[in-house]
């Protein structure tokens, strides 16, 4: 059984994934803005739940003497921060955005479809191991 | 006595007997070695790894070029590891590094450890007890720098397992025609590249190379190949999928580590000064100019195919050493394996564009952490590489976030 906190995780990736898709082929500005405005308070509230969940894995990996995890963690972390400060800001500027906004999009796209691939086979399993 | 190490431009490569070799420095050194130690603890028996990997090249490279006692001394300083004293018979024998580049890296990077670090200098002792006497050796450090010692020291003695094969030159790229310039830029490359061969990048008398503020070696690629590919497949077949993720995090890592402290010194050095910057009126001819030093690195051809300012970089990667070096150990691969090439075009970005390197920062850990790890920061990824069937590798870098 998959523990809930990992479930909702997986259902925020679905959803992410299916507005990533609807937005991909607004080669425009304006449309491509309107349409993440509508999805900004998701992601931004998505990746502030990462970012507390990846602290509480590590110490969950610890408590459990799951030294091997525990290290990994140590490298996913720090570069998961990065990223989520980044997508975060990339959001911020949707009511002032820059010149190069849709290929600025293409990359946060590749970045978060990366991460919840990275999360769902490597992140989420450590989670369920110790989590039953 | 002159090392015939050859500079192969229809590659964009240098070799010596039969090796390739590329200049690195000391940060990337230590944070390579320091990532594969750390994160493999548990996992695997990285110093092993690390040992093995250097005599296999090694003794390759010495086998090649028929080497004695006094020629392995000679590679070894030249290359910029440090000073090597081999007193060998045919039973056992000791070896010295004086002023060992990992050793004194290590100490200026971490501080003093409890344990030895030279693990490339102890396969190369290695293979030069194998190179002079035949037959399988074993080499362990028993005294270093970097732990309190005087000297690193090294008890030599028959046994181990035989080098296994490297590479050797590996699979070489066919180069079609440079593409051109991908905008307007008033560096000249060619000249660069020259120049930068002509630069006295060999070890002094301690066996040391210090430039652009860094130390540096001219260290074998397949040395770089088979320690990074082999730590990457261990994680993945004894860690699991996060191990083998986070593997390949840490090695495009190394990547942005080089980049910051390899071509950060580089661009703020006296050679740039007088040699580069007078060719630049913009950042651009900036991110030109350091490719073209790259073009003198042996790391393959390296062509600036796409550059929008302060947004994005495509660079394409003509044999490259890396896909070299991987298709001929391990084959074709399902993923991009130029990791730190992928690496080195972020850490370009970043050091143009977020660091601003025109005005010559410091470049500490703190200002590393400020520039990889700020919002805006340039990430990269290989799109296309050579490994999975490419004829080129292309690596892309963009600006995250706005």
């Amino acid at each position: 059984m998959m523990a809930p906190l990992i479930e909702t995780f997986k259902t925020q990736h679905r959803e992410i994934e299916r507005t990533l898709e609807a937005c991909e082929p607004l080669k425009d500005s304006a449309p491509l803005i309107a349409k993440l405005k509508t999805f900004r308070e998701l992601v931004v509230r998505h990746l502030d739940a990462k970012d507390a969940f990846y602290k509480q894995l590590g110490a969950l990996c610890t408590e459990k003497n799951d030294h091997a995890s525990a290290n990994l963690l140590r490298i996913f972390e720090p570069n998961m921060s990065v990223q989520s400060t980044a997508v975060k800001k990339f959001f911020q500027t949707l009511d002032a955005p820059a010149g190069n906004f849709v290929q600025a999009f293409n990359t946060v796209a590749y970045i978060l479809r990366q991460r919840i691939s990275t999360e769902e086979k490597a992140i989420f399993p450590m989670y369920q191991k110790h989590t039953p | 006595m002159p090392l015939p190490i050859e500079v192969d431009m229809s590659h964009y490569l240098a070799r010596l007997g039969g090796e390739p070799h590329v200049f690195h420095c000391h940060h990337y050194n230590c944070f390579l070695q320091q990532s594969i130690i750390n994160t493999s603890a548990g996992v695997f028996d990285a110093r092993t790894l690390l040992i093995q990997a250097a005599t296999d090249v090694v003794a390759a490279q010495l086998k090649t070029l028929k080497a004695d006692a006094a020629m392995a001394q000679e590679i070894f300083s030249v290359l910029g590891f440090g000073k090597l004293e081999l007193a060998l018979t045919k039973t056992s024998g000791t070896a010295t590094v004086k002023a060992s580049h990992y050793a004194l890296a290590w100490l200026s990077k971490f501080g003093k450890v409890k344990a030895p670090v030279c693990f490339f200098p102890a396969g190369f002792v290695a293979a030069a007890a194998g190179a002079v006497h035949g037959g399988n050796w074993q080499a362990v450090e028993t005294e270093c720098l970097a732990s309190g010692g005087s000297a690193c020291r090294f008890e030599v003695k028959p046994g181990g397992k035989a080098p296994g094969t490297s590479p050797g030159m590996g699979a070489l790229a066919d180069f079609g025609p440079r593409p051109p310039a991908a905008t307007k830029t008033s560096v000249d490359d060619m000249a660069i590249i020259q120049a930068c061969a002509g630069l006295p990048l060999a070890g002094d008398k301690e066996g040391n190379v210090h430039a652009f503020g860094v130390s540096l070696t001219r260290h074998y690629s397949n040395y770089y190949n088979l320690i990074s590919y082999k730590f990457d497949h261990l994680m993945a077949s004894m860690g699991g999928e996060a191990a083998a993720i986070a593997a390949r995090i840490l090695l495009v890592e190394a990547g942005h580590v080089c980049a910051f402290h390899t071509f950060g010194g580089i661009m703020e050095s006296a050679e740039w000064e007088a040699l580069i910057k007078p060719q630049c009126n913009t950042l651009e001819d900036w991110a030109y100019g350091m490719v073209a030093v790259v073009n003198a690195l042996g790391w393959g051809r390296w062509s600036i195919a796409a550059l929008e300012p302060a947004s994005r970089i495509e660079m394409v990667i003509d044999g490259s050493y890396e896909s070299n070096g991987y298709i001929a150990a391990f084959g074709k691969s399902e993923i991009p394996r130029c990791h730190l090439a992928t690496g080195a075009t972020a850490g370009l970005m970043n050091l143009l564009y977020n660091a601003d390197i025109t005005k010559r920062p410091q470049l500490t850990p703190e200002f590393y952490d400020q520039t990889f790890r700020s919002p805006g920061l340039f990430v990269a990824r290989e799109v296309e590489c050579r490994t999975m069937g490419a004829k080129a590798c292309r690596v892309v870098a963009e600006k995250l976030g706005a």
